[in-house]
């Protein structure tokens, strides 16, 4: 129908704007949707899109343990300094552990070790920094030490 | 405001007020369409509610291949006629998607004229005029929701107009 598709433009431009305007007051419905159906969307949207996935989950728990751990450790090294005690760890000052080389040791050096372990699963040999031959928590465990003492590390 | 596309972007990388706003930027036009198919209000929120869970679900990782009316249209329309035949085991599918379409029932005199017209159109031309005049959809994205080819939709409207402009109680809506 050739003539249907040259012609539907024009006629269309020949329609008045109340036709329009007529036909929504005929179809709009007076009612709109209930509260309930919008605490029901957000809280499911919520649910959906905020849910961590088991990979940052993953993270987030190494995370964690490193931040216990350097909690943990930063307590057990104020009760050495104060009774004077002698360390098993290496000398801290030989620990290379500035991981992401900016100049400063960090608790987010201890993250981001975890996180390489779990994401590579084969780190830089040159963070096997209690020297055990694998690279694993008491690497992040010596880097968190690092970060917690006053002189940072260095 | 952001597009329908940064929003669907926002929301596949895990913000769900992303999805709020598009949930909000189609909630009413949704409500509206539901309740032409359904014609009662709890119905309608049901319809509603599936529609967009069924849109949540497709989040991460949603494309949007067309206008989200397009995709919306269909969607709605599969969802009201499974639950309006939930409530009405005796009637098919066809016979569902053939109802005329749940309007005002207290309308000016005029109006009625106008719906007494319409009415009187076969039930694929009423569908493109209502889509075309009261969704607001391009007769493209009209030709995509039903996945139609666009000259389809454009005969069917202009044979819809055309027989609206002939009818004497529409007439005055056509411009000399």
């Amino acid at each position: 129908m050739p003539e249907d598709h040259e012609h539907i433009e024009s006629l269309q431009r020949r329609v008045s704007p109340t036709f329009g305007k007529d036909l929504k007051t005929l179809y709009s419905p007076k009612s709109a949707a209930p509260g309930k159906v919008d605490q029901a969307i957000v809280q499911a949207a919520r649910q959906r899109l905020t849910k961590p996935s088991r990979h940052r989950l993953r993270l987030t728990r190494i995370g964690a343990a490193a931040a216990a751990a350097a909690v943990i450790l930063f307590l057990i090294t104020l009760n050495v300094t104060r009774h004077g005690g002698i360390s098993d760890q290496p000398p801290l000052a030989s620990i290379p552990a500035d991981i992401d080389g900016n100049g400063r040791v960090d608790i987010l050096d201890a993250f981001k070790l975890a996180r390489r372990i779990e994401v590579t699963g084969d780190p830089e040999a040159a963070w096997d920094l209690n020297g055990d031959g694998r690279i694993d928590a008491a690497d992040v465990d010596l880097v968190a030490l690092a970060a917690v003492r006053l002189d940072g590390g260095a | 405001m952001e597009t329908d596309q940064k929003l669907i972007a926002a929301a596949n990388s895990g913000d769900s007020q992303a999805f709020e706003m598009l949930y909000l930027r189609y909630r009413d036009w949704v409500y509206a369409l539901a309740m032409r198919f359904t014609g009662n209000a709890a119905q309608t929120a049901d319809v509603v509610q599936e529609t967009f869970l069924y849109l949540l679900k497709k989040f991460p990782g949603f494309e949007l291949r067309t206008s989200m009316k397009s995709f919306l249209y269909p969607a709605v329309r599969h969802i009201a006629v499974t639950i309006a035949r939930q409530s009405r085991r005796t009637m098919s599918d066809e016979e569902l998607l053939r109802q005329a379409p749940a309007r005002q029932p207290d309308v000016a005199a005029d109006h009625e004229d106008l719906a007494a017209a319409l009415a009187g159109l076969p039930p694929d031309q009423h569908q493109v005029v209502l889509m075309r005049f009261v969704d607001d959809m391009s007769l493209a994205e009209s030709a995509a929701a039903l996945d139609l080819p666009l000259n389809t939709i454009k005969a069917r409207l202009y044979r819809a107009l055309q027989a609206l402009r002939d009818d004497p109680r529409t007439r005055r809506y056509f411009l000399a």
